[in-house]
């Protein structure tokens, strides 16, 4: 290595030394307790987020439920149960939400999609 | 138009989505060098510097869903950062620079032999740029140059850091240094 070969790295040891020295750092107990409310910030957005979309979800796969014991012949029974709901509003009800399923899906997917593709 | 950085992009995404490797990462990725840009733009001022670092990541853990990978995600942390300057110096424009005047009984105190703005703003303006450059290196460039030249290590101890013989943390440290430095000329000419 040649003089001005040294000379340069010296300079750019320096630099780094003096732009993320010590004093240019966070003290380590400092970084980690905002690392920790950071994250916890974080799992509180992403909480929020998720609830409408899980909620949905889990509407859809009720509607769901309804709709597959509609096909069988459990239907009867659970309507017995289901008496006092009467079976109008409740087919009503699993028409009117049928579409929420496509939609938590369609939400679902996309959002997954999103995260893997980026 | 595509992301041009798509690492930086699937690492946001993946923040974004609550994934706490991806978090580490970030967190060990970014948080220092964002606190040093910050730093060096306050011109060292360390609890203003605290206070803008940990408002700018809290900034940026909301925005990171509308990051779309134009940018290197570090750039984009500083374009945050530096509007989180800016309000900082708006607010101290505004009230703390005129009430230090007024409660100084002697305006001299505040003519020392240090360096004229200039000076500092030039000095400030290259440090930030080589943090910058270091942001834009790989991760192992990055530690190692680090530990070695900012914290102190000795060559053996970035050797047992990086998990690597000593030999070939001198060959890293050299190529690192190269990267370094091609870096920061693709900025400016003369880095001194």
């Amino acid at each position: 290595m040649n003089e001005q070969e040294s000379q340069s790295d010296r300079k750019l040891e320096r630099l780094i030394r003096m732009s993320c020295g010590p004093e240019a750092r966070l003290s380590p107990l400092a970084r980690e307790q905002f690392r920790l409310r950071l994250f916890a910030v974080l799992r509180e957005k992403r909480r929020r987020e998720d609830f409408p979309v899980g909620f949905l979800a889990l509407f859809s796969g009720l509607v769901l439920l309804l709709a597959a014991m509609s096909l069988l012949p459990l239907w009867d029974k659970s309507m017995q149960l289901l008496h006092g709901f009467g079976s109008n509003p409740l087919e009503l009800l699993a028409f009117a939400n049928l579409a929420c399923l496509p939609i938590a899906c369609i939400v679902i997917i996309l959002r997954r999609k999103s995260c893997l593709s980026a | 138009m595509g992301a041009e950085y798509k690492g930086d992009l699937r690492l946001a995404a993946r923040v974004s989505h609550g994934d706490a490797d991806a978090f580490d990462k970030f967190y060990t990725h970014y948080a220092d060098l964002v606190f040093g840009f910050i730093f060096h733009q306050v011109n060292g001022a360390r609890t203003d510097a605290e206070e803008i670092w940990q408002d700018t990541l809290l900034a940026a853990i909301q925005k990171l869903p509308s990051y779309q990978g134009q940018s290197r995600l570090f750039t984009w942390l500083c374009g945050i950062a530096r509007h989180k300057v800016a309000d900082y110096r708006r607010r101290r424009n505004g009230t703390g620079s005129s009430a230090i005047m007024e409660s100084a009984a002697d305006p001299l105190e505040f003519v020392d032999s240090g360096p004229l703005p200039d000076e500092i703003l030039d000095r400030s303006a290259l440090r930030v740029r080589v943090i910058e450059a270091l942001a834009e290196l790989a991760d192992d460039y990055r530690s190692a140059l680090l530990a070695r030249y900012a914290d102190g290590c000795s060559v053996e101890e970035v050797a047992r850091l990086i998990g690597r013989s000593y030999k070939a943390t001198e060959s890293l440290l050299s190529r690192a240094k190269a990267a370094l430095r091609a870096a920061l000329t693709g900025g400016t000419e003369e880095f001194e």
